[in-house]
């Protein structure tokens, strides 16, 4: 079983415990009104902001999609404050504090009054931080809460087959090679090259017996299990295409790298395959999460949407 | 319509107080892990868009972009037209292996302030400036930034910066973490601290986290206004079995000497414990980046016609817009000379606080990670050189002395976050002005002399001495002097050049007196290549592989010391002559020579570079 069945769990049971506490914290919340009024001055404002930021006029759909992103700012806020958070938040209690004792209250008077004040004067409603705040913290709570299940193995197949081709793993190969070195015969290194694949060749030689025959080279003669781009790093792009091609299970060569010539025995190559779901399952996880997230803060905007009447003035 | 429900608000809260679950573990090994280590190449300095001085040069790319570009993505760059399309571009020909974010943390609030409609302070003067006059702006909160100092709209104690500073590492995070590929591709969560001394002396440190566990807000100059303060926050941070830190100094070559004190504010030496503070978590020095190269400067305690490379002539940044506080360098703001003073050092403390290993980045400000090719189209550096326009630039991108800069290369045995971490911390490391050169590096009181003829030089480097990075083992009875074995091939890529020589450099202490010295042990300096300077064709032979045995003829074992090697390719075109030729500039034709192109016929114009590499020191301690 996997490990995103008790945070499921957890989940359920902390649930029912703020069911509890919310149904009794909804009584007197007031009902939301059913129209959002956007003034001319807010237009005015919002379109300034626009045109500030992009440095020229913005166009109607510009204008537009900043309208719609302040009307749904607008919303989260009410929502955020029908939960009751704009009283319960720690955050927001230690900025209206702050507000009030910047407004001039009296410097003993207990916090829980000060607050009351501050809720009467409807400071709750203006400040600019109380509101980011709240906004925030829904939209992160409207992201857990659609991903704190974790995803089902059947939706992360169905990414692991959308992503496919990103996600496919290259052919490999293992080899062992025997090094000519270009530095060491000059001229002679075809010559070279030829008389020790003819040895190799005719006396049968295996591949973990043909170390000492090459020149050294300061890479491992056994190199493991590689892709074209991980040989092309250590012995050059030449080398790497060729020695993808070589025929399992035999001496080939010589093949030319970036420091001279090769004989190569691949002992071992595997074609392209798309990868286990175990092998992916950390990038599939993030990409469901980062989509989950979207999608509710995208439902949860749109049915909040649905409830209001958005009046522009004229 | 229906209202809100009960059981919808319902599944909001109950997850708000979840921790997302974590992803699953994986501790099987790679299928290609190599018991023996391989290079793995990257950059560990890359700036993106929460950079204050990358966004006021019109620099849009975020975390994630930059980890694509990494791993050989296309990536778009500016200037941007009036639609907001990039007007250049640029794609790595060899993904990268690694790669680290890591963007300045004392104005990442800033940055998202002034850009965040709504947020307290985005209407502030400071914010003002920087959307209308970016440049502008980039001095005015640079300059209060470097002064450990906060702007007004910070609010009290700088709150306001500080959790707007949230948003942004959190993304940094996230881009990092979900561009980790084990076995593929690896990321670092990681900041840099931009602290300086007195007018603008840079003290600038790279921070690398090895894991998800990381603090909560990155700890700032504003709030660590020293590099011991750093060190016993980031201890204090980040510490126990799941978080492991590293700090990287780069750039002493601006540093006017300050960067290593071996002084206190108040003129007392610094004791043992700050040396212990020091060594536990500056492990490695970046030598060379953008901003140029920090080994050495010939005629500063050498002779060494090769410490000539890629050299600011300043000591500090501050005379690059005043020409007239320009003095000339230091020895202190080059890493050979502080590695030296280390030595002495550890002689009165008992402790080394300078024992570092080196490596290169680039400290990219577009977000373009291992962007290295000597090419002329090197896009510039986009933070502190010369600003873009509105179009792309008809001359050079940059200043002529800034250039491409160069990589980070890790001995480790697979390409996960634990292994390289470890080679980080091992200091089995080196660097490079660019190209992939491949340098192992033993020291051992064993080796015989034939070593570079065994087919198992490397299995017998780690089983009879210790790799670059590590300390030579006491002596045993009878060993007269170390010996070292260094080998070098060269970049196996299309770019790549042959070799010319390979150096072993030595530091040492002679009673207090700091001595060094170069030894050609590879190679042939002079083999006579060069590069035709007026269609940049490299001539001339080299090496595709060397490698030498070297005793040290001068070792006393009372004497401290510290041994380097240097790989160095034939001579190439520098970027900024490849980009004359590209525009057709004859200097002996005037007819040739536009304004814009001025600076290619300059009297300060370095035309060619010979590329290298710098292995991490071994030390030797009596």
């Amino acid at each position: 079983m996997r490990d995103s069945r008790r945070p499921l769990l957890h989940f359920l049971l902390i649930g029912a415990a703020l069911f509890a506490v919310q149904s009794a914290l909804s009584v007197g919340v007031d009902r939301q009104p059913r129209v959002l009024r956007v003034s001319v001055a807010r237009q005015r404002a919002l379109e300034d902001e626009l045109r500030r930021q992009l440095g020229r006029q913005p166009t109607a759909a510009e204008r537009a999609a900043s309208l719609q992103g302040w009307v749904d700012e607008q919303l989260l806020f009410r929502e955020a404050r029908a939960l009751g958070w704009h009283r319960s938040d720690p955050v927001v209690q230690l900025r209206l504090l702050r507000n009030m004792r910047f407004l001039g209250a009296q410097p003993d008077e207990a916090p829980e009054r000060l607050l009351e004040q501050a809720y009467a004067l409807g400071l709750d409603r203006s400040d600019v931080v109380v509101q980011r705040r709240l906004v925030e913290r829904l939209r992160l709570a409207i992201g857990a809460g659609a991903v704190a299940a974790g995803p089902a193995d059947s939706e992360l197949e169905a990414l692991r087959a959308r992503e496919a081709e990103r996600l496919r793993r290259p052919p490999l190969v293992r080899l062992t090679q025997v090094f000519v070195s270009r530095d060491r015969h000059g001229e002679a290194l075809a010559e070279r090259a030829a008389a020790l694949g003819e040895r190799l060749v005719e006396d049968a030689v295996p591949p973990e017996r043909a170390a000492g025959l090459g020149d050294p080279l300061p890479l491992p003669a056994q190199l493991p299990l590689s892709s074209q781009a991980a040989l092309a790093a250590r012995l050059g792009p030449d080398f790497a295409r060729a020695a993808l091609a070589a025929e399992p299970g035999r001496w080939s060569g010589p093949l030319a790298s970036s420091y001279g010539l090769h004989w190569v025995w691949v002992q071992r190559r595997l074609p392209a395959r798309d990868p286990e779901l175990e092998e992916v399952r950390p990038e599939l996880e993030a990409l469901w999460r980062e989509q989950r997230e979207r999608e509710a803060l995208t439902s949860a905007v749109a049915a909040l949407r649905r409830e209001v009447e958005v009046r522009i003035e004229p | 319509m229906q209202r809100p429900t009960g059981s919808r608000r319902l599944a909001w809260l109950g997850a708000a107080l979840l921790a997302v679950a974590p992803a699953s573990a994986r501790s099987d090994s790679c299928p290609d892990r190599d018991p023996l280590r391989r290079p793995f190449f990257g950059d560990l300095h890359v700036h993106t868009v929460y950079s204050l001085d990358a966004s006021t040069q019109q620099t849009r790319t975020r975390p994630a972009e930059a980890y694509r570009f990494a791993r050989g993505a296309p990536i778009g760059l500016q200037p941007f037209d009036a639609e907001g399309r990039p007007l250049r571009h640029a794609q790595l020909d060899r993904a990268l292996d690694f790669a680290a974010v890591t963007d300045h943390a004392e104005l990442l609030g800033e940055w998202n302030i002034c850009n965040t409609p709504g947020l307290p302070g985005h209407d502030s003067l400071v914010c003002r400036v920087y959307r209308r006059w970016p440049r502008a702006a980039f001095f005015w909160m640079n300059a209060v930034a470097s002064h450990a100092d906060r702007h007004g709209f910070c609010g009290e104690d700088g709150r306001l910066c500080r959790e707007a500073a949230r948003a942004p590492w959190q993304d940094i995070q996230r881009a990092a973490h979900q561009a980790y590929e084990p076995c593929r591709f690896t990321t670092f969560v990681g900041y840099e601290w931009t602290g300086a001394s007195g007018l603008g002396n840079n003290l600038h440190r790279n921070v690398l986290f090895n894991g998800a566990a990381v603090p909560e807000l990155p700890a700032s100059f504003v709030e660590t206004p020293s590099p011991p303060e750093l060190w016993a926050r980031l201890r204090q941070q980040c510490s126990g079995e799941d978080c492991d830190v590293v700090v990287i100094p780069h750039n002493p070559n601006l540093g006017g000497g300050l960067m290593f004190r071996t002084q206190r504010e108040d003129g007392s030496p610094i004791d043992a414990g700050e040396a212990r503070a020091r060594a536990d978590l500056e492990r490695l020095v970046e030598v060379m980046q953008h901003k140029g190269d920090s080994e050495c400067k010939t005629g500063l305690g050498n002779q060494d016609e090769l410490c000539g490379f890629e050299k600011l002539e300043m000591q500090n940044f501050a005379a690059r817009y005043a020409p007239l506080l320009a003095k000339p360098p230091l020895p202190h703001q080059f890493v050979r000379n502080v590695l030296e003073e280390g030595l002495a050092l550890d002689a009165r403390l008992g402790v080394n606080p300078f024992q570092f290993g080196l490596i290169a980045s680039t400290d990219t400000h577009l977000g373009t990670p291992g962007l290295v090719a000597e090419s002329a189209d090197y896009p510039g550096h986009g933070g502190a050189g010369t600003p873009v326009g509105d179009a792309p630039p008809r001359g050079l991108p940059d200043a002529l002395d800034f250039n491409p800069g160069g990589l980070a290369v890790l001995w480790a045995e697979e390409n996960t976050r634990a292994s390289l971490f470890a080679a980080l911390k091992r200091r089995e490391a080196y660097g490079t002005s660019g190209p992939r050169l491949n340098v192992r590096f033993f020291g051992g009181w064993s080796f015989d002399a034939g070593l570079c003829e065994a087919d198992d030089l490397v299995e017998i480097g780690y089983r009879e001495g210790v790799p670059m990075g590590g300390t030579l083992p006491r002596p045993p009875r009878g060993a007269a002097a170390p010996r070292f074995v260094v080998s070098a091939l060269r970049d196996p890529g299309a770019s790549g050049l042959p070799l010319q020589r390979v150096q072993i450099v030595k530091g040492w202490l002679e009673g207090e007196a700091l001595r060094e010295a170069v030894w050609e042990v590879a190679g042939d300096p002079g083999n006579g290549a060069d590069v035709d300077l007026s269609s940049c064709e490299p001539r001339g032979a080299g090496f595709d592989a060397l490698c030498a045995v070297w005793r040290d003829p001068d070792f006393d074992p009372a004497e401290r010391a510290f041994y380097y090697a240097r790989a160095v390719e034939n001579p190439r075109c520098r970027w900024s002559q490849q980009l004359c030729v590209a525009r057709g500039v004859r200097c002996e034709d005037p007819a040739t020579l536009s304004e814009e192109l001025a600076a290619c016929c300059s009297e300060q114009h370095v035309r060619s570079i010979q590329e290298r590499a710098w292995s991490s020191p071994i030390w030797y301690r009596p």
